[in-house]
């Protein structure tokens, strides 16, 4: 049974007999749904951007240099820490807006990715912001600080973590989710109570975060009707169920919210 | 009814009806009206008012009612099991409901005058437990937890319930905790895709199972053997206890009287890192006590597990507990300790500080 980079069940190459049924199964299920069976069960693509309309708040830096009164002063307050709560790209794109299925699409056979997630601390900042985690994937958690911070998880299905790492501690804690979660999950350091960022652990690769401009891309989609969730950490939960189709030759999408959602 | 029939069309029936009813009044026969488990908010906020009965129905297959109720982790149990439970919740009725509340929501009816809070134990997180940060308490957690009490807070030592007492209300205090446990992970995955798979109820049943499960197998140790704890100790344990990251919250005199100590639980509420020269250490004054604090961390609150910071120098976290213990015993060596003003972070705004006139 021949899989692709995806991990869905690819069309030919079949050199058992249980396998052509389930071959068979598939080119009926594809032609069913009125695609022509040419197109791999994974061409489809929803990409494209999310912009925030109106004007957006105007957001403090979280701790600002030289500012006195900090917490590892000579560390934390060596540069301006900004609030990455809302940060906004060219053309107001917003960036760090998490995309996803809630569930894979049927027919998705689990591949765990075998890079691990790598998260640093740096300038009492949690490097990247976002993340996006696999069920089972490693998660390394670093720090490239010279002090001590904390890293804590508020999962809720999973069970939290809380833990001191010690200065620039390199080789990391090594973690691993065992279970999907509902949507991103906080992780935070106690001791530097800004410290914030955001993960989201699911059992598919079917999730995206925007970059700095607000561009997502999810890949690999089956052709189908799929219903996205987008998640913002302002914004919460803007989209419950956004219903797209895909078809295999999709075009770029924008999703536009307004500035209100986000503290505005 | 039909019992009263006979005895109403007798003569004696109106004198009999109306003692009655003054025994009632007089008895409290207001206790007998039957309690019932309450849905959380979380459920009650669904939309879908035939999704929230499905919910609840999936809970009374799997945790019974208050007439019958049952452990997640043993669907198989007899009628032994069934009595002991309800003996545990007769105990229960009686010493605990007025903090914990009959759903175990730690929300009693004088809860609201207590801090800390009465646990909630339906979140299944427990804070003074033998098991690494995370995981579920050990059965014999909780079992210690309710024969020692917890010092410094509202909850007693129930050292003098008879034995079967004590393990019947725990388990029943376990039959809340599982229930509180499954009816949250149901809730959200009824927010979340509208419907209830049974498929998906099951994956969320086997995980209190198994959380519950692996637990019990889960011990944490001291990572090398328990040295004698000395005034030499206690000094190194200084040290450590400045150099390794527990000032940064505790304060460097231990008393947590810091700027910005203050945080939220897993439970919603405020908490702040424990002053440790108040001499009342929560989760016990043993030397294996502290150390499984340092080692694991306290879950539900920011405190974190020191055993991945130090586990290349594991007499480190000796020394802290040797420091801790030293601090946290000074009063009961009549020492006075300071009020521990709240003191600037950094040397700079200190030394500015100290230097007003």
């Amino acid at each position: 049974m021949g899989r692709d980079m995806t991990g869905f069940s690819t069309v030919g190459r079949c050199p058992r007999g249980r396998g052509r049924l389930w071959t068979a199964a598939v080119i009926a299920a594809v032609a069913m749904i009125g695609v022509s069976d040419r197109i791999s069960a994974a061409d489809g693509r929803f990409h494209g951007r999310i912009v925030l309309e109106g004007q957006a708040p105007d957001l403090a830096p979280l701790v600002t240099k030289d500012q006195a009164n900090v917490k590892d002063r000579e560390v934390c307050g060596a540069h301006d820490i900004p609030d990455e709560s809302l940060v906004l790209g060219k053309d107001n794109g917003i960036a760090h807006v998490f995309v996803f299925l809630r569930r894979a699409p049927k027919g998705y056979r689990k591949q765990v990715p075998q890079d691990p997630v790598i998260l640093d601390q740096k300038g009492c900042v949690f490097l990247p912001h976002t993340a996006l985690i696999q069920v089972g994937q490693k998660v390394l958690i670093r720090s490239s600080d010279p002090i001590q911070h904390n890293v804590h998880s508020f999962p809720k299905r999973n069970g939290s973590t809380n833990l001191l790492i010690e200065p620039n501690d390199q080789k990391g804690i090594e973690l691993v989710y065992r279970r999907a979660e509902a949507g991103p999950i906080q992780v935070k350091c106690d001791i530097h109570a800004w410290m914030s960022s955001w993960h989201l652990v699911l059992d598919h690769p079917f999730m995206a975060v925007t970059d700095e401009n607000g561009e997502f891309s999810i890949d690999g989609l089956p052709p189908g009707r799929h219903r996205f969730r987008v998640w913002h950490e302002r914004g919460g939960l803007l989209e419950k169920s956004l219903s797209v189709t895909i078809t295999g030759n999709d075009e770029p999408v924008t999703l536009t919210y307004p500035a209100s959602k986000f503290g505005g | 009814m039909f019992i009263f029939m006979p005895v109403l069309r007798s003569r004696m029936a109106v004198p009999a009806v109306s003692l009655l009813l003054l025994v009632c009044v007089g008895s409290g026969c207001e206790r007998s009206v039957p309690v019932e488990w309450e849905s959380s908010e979380l459920v009650d906020a669904l939309p879908d008012e035939q999704l929230q009965q499905q919910l609840r129905d999936i809970l009374v297959q799997h945790c019974g009612t208050v007439a019958r109720p049952r452990l997640v982790t043993r669907p198989d149990a007899g009628i032994e099991f069934q009595q002991h439970l309800k003996h545990g919740q007769a105990v229960y009725m009686k010493r605990c409901v007025q903090c914990h509340g009959v759903t175990g929501d730690g929300n009693g009816p004088v809860a609201g005058h207590m801090y800390p809070r009465p646990r909630n134990y339906t979140k299944g997180i427990f804070k003074f437990t033998s098991t690494p940060y995370g995981t579920r308490p050990r059965r014999a957690d909780l079992i210690r937890t309710v024969r020692r009490g917890i010092t410094g807070t509202s909850m007693p030592s129930f050292d003098r319930l008879p034995e079967k007492d004590l393990e019947a209300v725990v388990d029943y205090v376990l039959v809340l905790t599982q229930r509180g446990e499954l009816e949250y992970q149901l809730a959200m995955e009824a927010e979340a895709s509208e419907e209830l798979d049974p498929e998906y109820v099951q994956e969320y049943v086997d995980d209190i199972v198994t959380g519950w499960q692996e637990a019990e197998l889960a011990t944490t140790w001291p990572l090398s053997p328990q040295p004698i704890l000395d005034a030499e100790r206690a000094r190194a344990g200084r040290q450590a206890f400045l150099s390794k990251g527990c000032s940064k919250c505790h304060g460097e005199d231990g008393r947590g009287h810091t700027k910005d100590n203050i945080g939220l639980d897993s439970w919603g509420f405020a908490t702040r890192a424990a002053d440790l020269t108040s001499g009342m250490l929560h989760g016990g004054q043993e030397p294996l006590d502290v150390y499984r604090r340092i080692l694991n961390g306290i879950n539900g609150t920011p405190m974190p597990g020191f055993g991945h910071a130090l586990q290349s120098e594991p007499e480190t976290i000796w020394d802290l507990v040797a420091y801790v213990l030293e601090v946290s015993n000074r009063r009961r060596f009549g020492e006075t300790i300071p009020a521990g003003l709240i003191k600037p972070y950094d040397t700079a705004a200190r030394q500015a500080e100290a230097e007003e006139p």
